[in-house]
């Protein structure tokens, strides 16, 4: 009878420790790479808002999903930092559209004749939306 | 222990079905799609490193079918995916920033072409300035030229209806008549050579003499003004230039107390002061 309380405490003793935390090189990166994604402005493009939120999503996932399935919540980090990556690049591609519209648009006032068309260009920062 | 039929039937299909590895997720099929898509678009040109980033992704992708779990496989065709399409993005990103490289330059270029011709025109606008500084200048110097000539046989003076040049009318018609006197032609051809360098609206109002019958003085002086405006136009001075202004019965302007002026009356040619509408003459007479 002994025997059998010790080994049901160890078992629940086991069961208590839980899963082994989220690893956290990946959830420091996940969340680095979506910090990276906000500071650029991805809340500001559709598309690169919707990945964004994926990406958060898919972080709590991995929070949730840790105590029954560890590998599948460390894969799920990995699915959130390429996540937040491509919400940086949409959002960096939004920009660059931006800027090159811009460009355009300063073009045509030029030849349109708009008076202050020959007013000294704001000094642009070329190759700033790539990276 | 002896191996009946069904059991090792049973065992035997069970190391059949470890056997069978998993071929194919519709995860892997789209990863696999959209790598082969990608192959073509601005992410193999622009982005290829970041492209094959993604392939080793795919790789791995396809490598876990080995481990014939699934979920795995997707995880990673996911992964995949996003890489395949974050490519592609920075791809299209390098495309705008050239495009939008090429168009500032085209902008500096055509913008200092245009700075060029507007300061092309401006050094002309600045010769023709100058051109007609030199000009005016020129008009202004025969202007007081022609001026102090006149002075020395007219009175001039600069009154609030403007220039007012008079002569004495004994000096440009026999006393009575409205025939210009050889010398008066001289005189007003003068005049005339003044009011063409002023290019200012004048009127010719002759001033009649005090003596005799008014009324005959009235018409003579109209028809004096009418000579002398007929004479300077034939010295080139336009029609639109001057009028004629019939005589008033009292004097507009003071006149001389003199036998001379009550004997011949005074001819007065007012030009409009430089400020008004130069070149055309205004107000009552004949035109």
């Amino acid at each position: 009878m002994r025997r059998r309380t010790a080994g049901a405490l160890l078992a629940l003793g086991c069961a208590c420790a839980g899963a082994p935390p989220l690893p956290a090189d990946r959830l420091a990166q996940a969340e680095a790479e979506v910090r990276a994604a906000q500071e650029i402005g991805a809340e500001r493009a559709p598309q690169a808002r919707v990945q964004l939120q994926a990406a958060r999503e898919s972080i709590d996932n991995a929070r949730e999903l840790n105590n029954s399935d560890p590998e599948a919540a460390a894969r799920k980090l990995e699915v959130a930092r390429a996540q937040a990556e491509l919400a940086n690049a949409l959002a960096r591609e939004q920009l660059a559209r931006t800027e090159a519209e811009q460009a355009h648009a300063r073009l045509d006032a030029l030849r349109g004749g708009t008076p202050d068309a020959l007013a000294p260009e704001p000094s642009q920062k070329k190759g700033g939306t790539t990276r | 222990m002896t191996w009946s039929p069904l059991r090792l039937l049973l065992i035997g299909g069970a190391l059949l079905a470890s056997c069978v590895h998993l071929q194919r997720t519709d995860r892997l099929d789209e990863a696999r799609a959209a790598y082969a898509k990608a192959q073509d678009g601005p992410g193999a040109a622009s982005s290829p490193a970041d492209l094959a980033t993604a392939k080793k992704f795919l790789e791995l992708a396809e490598q876990g079918l080995d481990t014939g779990d699934p979920r795995l496989v997707d995880d990673r065709a996911t992964i995949a995916i996003l890489k395949i399409q974050a490519a592609e993005a920075l791809g299209r990103t390098h495309e705008l920033a050239a495009e939008r490289d090429r168009t500032l330059q085209v902008l500096a270029a055509t913008r200092q072409q245009l700075l060029d011709e507007t300061q092309q025109r401006l050094a002309l606008t600045r010769v023709e300035l100058e051109k007609e500084k030199v000009a005016r200048d020129a008009a202004e110097a025969r202007l007081a030229e022609s001026r102090a000539v006149l002075a020395r046989e007219a009175q001039i003076r600069e009154l609030s209806e403007g220039t007012v040049i008079t002569l004495p009318g004994g000096e440009l018609f026999h006393q009575g008549q409205a025939e210009l006197l050889a010398s008066g032609r001289d005189r007003l051809s003068r005049v005339a050579e003044y009011l063409k360098s002023a290019s200012r609206a004048a009127r010719v109002q002759a001033q009649p003499p005090s003596k005799g019958s008014r009324k005959s003085a009235l018409k003579l002086s109209g028809e004096r003004a009418e000579r002398v405006r007929d004479f300077l136009i034939g010295e080139g001075v336009t029609a639109r230039q001057i009028i004629a202004a019939p005589p008033t019965k009292t004097p507009t302007r003071k006149v001389p107390n003199s036998p001379e002026f009550a004997a011949n009356g005074a001819v007065d040619i007012v030009l409009e002061p430089a400020s008004g509408s130069a070149g055309t003459a205004t107000g009552p007479g004949k035109p």
